[in-house]
C-alpha cells in the first residue's frame, strides 16, 4: 500500500469513531415534504393542461391554414378571379 | 420486522391513495436512513434538510414505478434513491473549491499535514477534525470518484454494496475507485510542494 494511501485510510479509521448524534425528524418536516409535493404534483398537472392546450391551439392553427389554402387553390382555379395571375405576368413579360 | 414491513406496505399504499398521515409515518420511519446518506454525501453549499427533503419528493413521485422484489428490503430502493440525489446535487455544484491552508482548523491542517508529510506521528485530534480533513480532499473530486470513496472508506460499504447502491457494475465501481485513489494521491503531492509548515 502507498503511503499516503496507508496515511488516508488513518485518517479514515479516526473519523469513523466520529459518534452520530440522535436522528430526530425536525419538527414539521414530514408535513413541509408533503405539502410541497402536494403543491408540486398541483403545478405540474395545471403544467400539462397548459401544455395540451398549446397543442391543441397549434394544431387547431394549422387545420385552419391548410383550409385557408386548400379553399384559396380552389377559388383561384374558378373563373371568378379570371384573369389569372400567371396570365398577366406573361403578358407583362411578352410585352417587355 | 414482519409488522414494519406491513406498516410499510399499507404506508406506501397510503401515500399512492394521497394520504397525508400515512406520507407522514413513511417520512418518520425512513428519515434517519435517508439523514445519515444525505450527511455523508452533502455538497459544500446545501443544507442537509434541504436535500432529505429533496429525497422524499423524489420518492413520493417515484412511488407508483416502485415494485417489490423478493429479498430486497424498500429501504434499499430509497438508499439508492437518495444516494443518486446526492449525486446529482454534486454534480450541480460543479466547482470545486480550493484548498487554502489559512482557512483550516489547526486540527484538520494536523490530518492534512499528517497524510502529505514524512511525519509519523498520528495526530491526537477528534474524529470530527478528521473527518473535516477528509471532506478538504474529498471535495477536491469529482463527483463520482468522492460518492465511491466515501462508501468504500467511510461507510465501509463492500464493493458489491456499492454497485448495488449506485447502479454501476462490480468492474465499474473498481475502475472507478483505483482512479479515485489516484487523483486523491495527487492532489496530496500538490498540496505537499504547497504546504507552508515544511
Amino acid at each position: 500500500m502507498n503511503e499516503f494511501d496507508r496515511r488516508w485510510q488513518d485518517c479514515a479509521a479516526r473519523a469513523r469513531q466520529e459518534v452520530a448524534g440522535s436522528i430526530q425528524v425536525p419538527v414539521g418536516f414530514a408535513t413541509r415534504a408533503w405539502a410541497h409535493w402536494t403543491a408540486q404534483s398541483k403545478t405540474s398537472s395545471t403544467a400539462a393542461w397548459l401544455t395540451l392546450s398549446f397543442r391543441a391551439l397549434v394544431l387547431a392553427t394549422a387545420a385552419l391554414a391548410v383550409l385557408a389554402v386548400t379553399e384559396f387553390h380552389k377559388a383561384s382555379a374558378s373563373s371568378a378571379f379570371a384573369p389569372h395571375v400567371e396570365d398577366v405576368v406573361a403578358d407583362v413579360w411578352r410585352t417587355l | 420486522m414482519n409488522n414494519t414491513a406491513l406498516d410499510i406496505k399499507d404506508c406506501m399504499d397510503g401515500v399512492r391513495r394521497k394520504d397525508a398521515a400515512a406520507a407522514h409515518d413513511l417520512v418518520e420511519h425512513l428519515y434517519p436512513l435517508v439523514i445519515r446518506i444525505v450527511r455523508s454525501h452533502l455538497p459544500r453549499r446545501c443544507g442537509e434538510e434541504d436535500l432529505a427533503q429533496e429525497v422524499f419528493l423524489k420518492l413520493f413521485s417515484r412511488l407508483d414505478g416502485y415494485r417489490e422484489r423478493p429479498g430486497i428490503p424498500f429501504e434499499h430502493w430509497v438508499s439508492r434513491l437518495a444516494v443518486r440525489t446526492c449525486l446529482d446535487s454534486l454534480r450541480a455544484e460543479r466547482r470545486r473549491p480550493e484548498l487554502r491552508w489559512g482557512d483550516l482548523a489547526e486540527e484538520t491542517v494536523a490530518w492534512l499535514r499528517y497524510m502529505v508529510s514524512a511525519a509519523d506521528v498520528t495526530p491526537h485530534t477528534s474524529a470530527t477534525a478528521a473527518r473535516e480533513s477528509l471532506e478538504v480532499l474529498l471535495r477536491q473530486l469529482l463527483p463520482a470518484d468522492r460518492l465511491v470513496i466515501t462508501l468504500l472508506d467511510l461507510e465501509e460499504r463492500s464493493v458489491k454494496e456499492v454497485s448495488q447502491i449506485t447502479g454501476w457494475s462490480i468492474t465499474l465501481v473498481k475502475v472507478r475507485v483505483f482512479r479515485a485513489r489516484r487523483r486523491l494521491r495527487k492532489i496530496g503531492w500538490k498540496w505537499k510542494g504547497e504546504e507552508p509548515y515544511e
